[in-house]
């Protein structure tokens, strides 16, 4: 009986335990079945379980992925599913969506090629003469925080059947609705620098696309505001993130292109609390136009697409962004100088001509 | 369960080089598997610990006995904050070894069932690899040369997961 209710007790208890018992409450073990214990417990065997349980599941996804091109033994605990969709969730709530999720297990292998796609920022160049199959909608998961705090969480999804309006009208995700305002329990104190100082240190923003028919995703946001400004007009203040990459559809001539998201925020009552009154998406080319529908999702099934590359928080594409202003305002320039300059010759030779005619009419 | 009675009993533990440690009952207690087979009185003499060498077995005793000796947390809502903060302090130091012996004492703990120190270990282990290259974490964890990757295999790994560390 007793035999039994230890064996019974095998399945719940843990296994070496299982084993002190049944050795000692034999009395009179020969020491040699304590040596067989030893040898019985596997190695690799306990290893694994608590690599998976207790090491794993403590690594963030960088160095999950890293560690997953060390040995087979850690490549097969390392794709997990669960392992990586609890990752994914963690830095994104939004992808817990149904929706999302559901899109997500047909990824090529789930949740962990999401976060890949996802976490690394792609190159700077996207190509964008494969021709994609168009895809009849694009899903937007998007998260902003401000520290740890989460203030804003929402899945988009955007029509994108190929019509006529689709085509030829400037493109544009609109994540809030026109008077729809987004409170937090975030307080601010202080004057208007320091109040944006803060903004821009601790705000952080994740706009994944989804596009479900290539089954891939880019991260649209520099995770950190490239600007931060205030609008004198509104009072409110005006964060940008922002993806600058160079596509080389003719188009756009090997040029850059912008994937601009403006997130208007302010802050309210006696408390000063944080809100969010708008956050949009729109893509831009060189002049800071916006491009129409089709001509956008040209650009962001190509990042969706492009290769990737590690990583660094958003610095590197602040610096991308600045050059880009900086372009664009050059552009400015040039095309102002150049408009001044057809203007004088313009009045030059209205001059001259106005001179002519007079001269003529008087001799 | 007589553990509050018993706080003077004395339990002797011999490593698999036959060293005895004589510690008090209270520290072993520390140890869910020591815990149990005294509660079903069969830890009356010696226990044999055949997997566990001395220089791992003294390391688990220091923590043991220096855990047993803190306030547990739930037994006092308002146990002070320098308790607590002597407490982590020493974890840390506790864990300032070579992967080794983390490795050692981590088969050990989770042998003698002894949930914090396997934590402990776990989240050293974790924080040493963490933002690590391949090769580094390879090194760190002394993986097994007949573990590795086939070179197929491990080109495609990298390949595919070559944004995490290039």
């Amino acid at each position: 009986m007793k035999v039994q209710g230890y064996f019974l007790q095998l399945f719940l208890l843990q296994k070496e335990y299982i084993l002190h018992k049944l050795i000692y409450s034999i009395p009179h073990i020969p020491y040699a079945i304590v040596e067989l214990n030893n040898n019985f417990m596997a190695i690799a065997d306990i290893h694994q379980d608590i690599i998976q349980t207790h090491i794993l599941t403590r690594l963030d996804g960088q160095t999950l992925a890293a560690a997953s091109c060390t040995s087979s033994q850690i490549q097969s605990l390392c794709s997990d599913h669960k392992l990586w969709s609890n990752i994914c969730a963690s830095y994104w709530p939004s992808t817990n969506d149904p929706l999302v999720t559901k899109i997500i297990s047909s990824f090529i292998s789930g949740h962990r090629s999401f976060f890949s796609d996802s976490f690394s920022c792609p190159l700077h160049r996207v190509n964008t003469t494969n021709s994609f199959s168009q895809t009849t909608r694009i899903i937007s998961a998007v998260d902003l925080r401000y520290l740890d705090e989460l203030v804003f969480s929402k899945v988009e999804v955007t029509d994108t059947t190929a019509s006529d309006w689709f085509q030829s009208s400037p493109f544009r995700i609109d994540l809030l609705e026109p008077k729809e305002v987004v409170p937090s329990c975030i307080e601010f104190s202080g004057d208007d620098q320091e109040i944006q100082s803060n903004l821009r240190k601790h705000v952080t923003l994740s706009w994944i696309l989804i596009d479900p028919t290539q089954n891939r995703s880019v991260n649209l946001s520099s995770i950190k505001p490239v600007s931060v400004q205030r609008n004198w007009l509104t009072d409110e203040i005006e964060l940008t993130f922002a993806l600058v990459t160079s596509s080389n559809a003719p188009l756009h001539d090997n040029d850059y292109v912008n994937c601009n998201i403006e997130i208007t925020c302010g802050i309210k009552g006696a408390s000063g609390n944080l809100y969010v009154s708008g956050m949009s998406l729109t893509v831009q080319d060189m002049d800071g136009k916006c491009l129409s529908g089709n001509d956008s999702l040209v650009i962001l099934q190509g990042l969706t697409m492009a290769k990737r590359r590690r990583s660094d928080g958003g610095e590197g594409l602040r610096m991308r962004y600045d050059e880009y202003v900086e372009r664009r305002q050059e552009r400015k320039e040039k095309n102002e100088r150049r408009e001044r300059r057809l203007d004088m010759v313009c009045v030059a030779s209205g001059v001259v001509f106005l001179m002519a005619f007079w001269s003529l009419a008087l001799y | 369960m007589s553990t509050s009675s018993s706080s003077s009993k004395k339990i002797v533990l011999k490593s698999a080089d036959n060293e005895t440690f004589e510690i008090d009952e209270i520290v072993a207690l520390e140890s869910q598997a020591i815990k149990n087979m005294i509660e079903d009185e069969c830890a009356d003499n010696v226990i044999p610990l055949g997997n566990i060498d001395s220089k791992t077995l003294s390391k688990i005793i220091e923590y043991c006995k220096k855990h047993a000796e803190s306030p547990k947390k739930d037994d006092n809502a308002d146990i002070d904050e320098k308790a607590v903060e002597d407490l982590k302090s020493f974890d840390a130091e506790f864990a300032k070894v070579d992967m080794p012996l983390i490795q050692d004492i981590l088969m050990a703990a989770n042998f003698l069932n002894i949930d914090n120190l396997i934590g402990l270990m776990c989240r050293t282990i974790a924080d040493r690899i963490k933002g690590k290259t391949p090769e580094e974490i390879r090194k760190i964890l002394n993986i097994n040369k007949n573990d590795l990757l086939s070179p197929e295999q491990e080109a495609k790994a990298r390949e595919e997961n070559s944004w995490a560390f290039d």
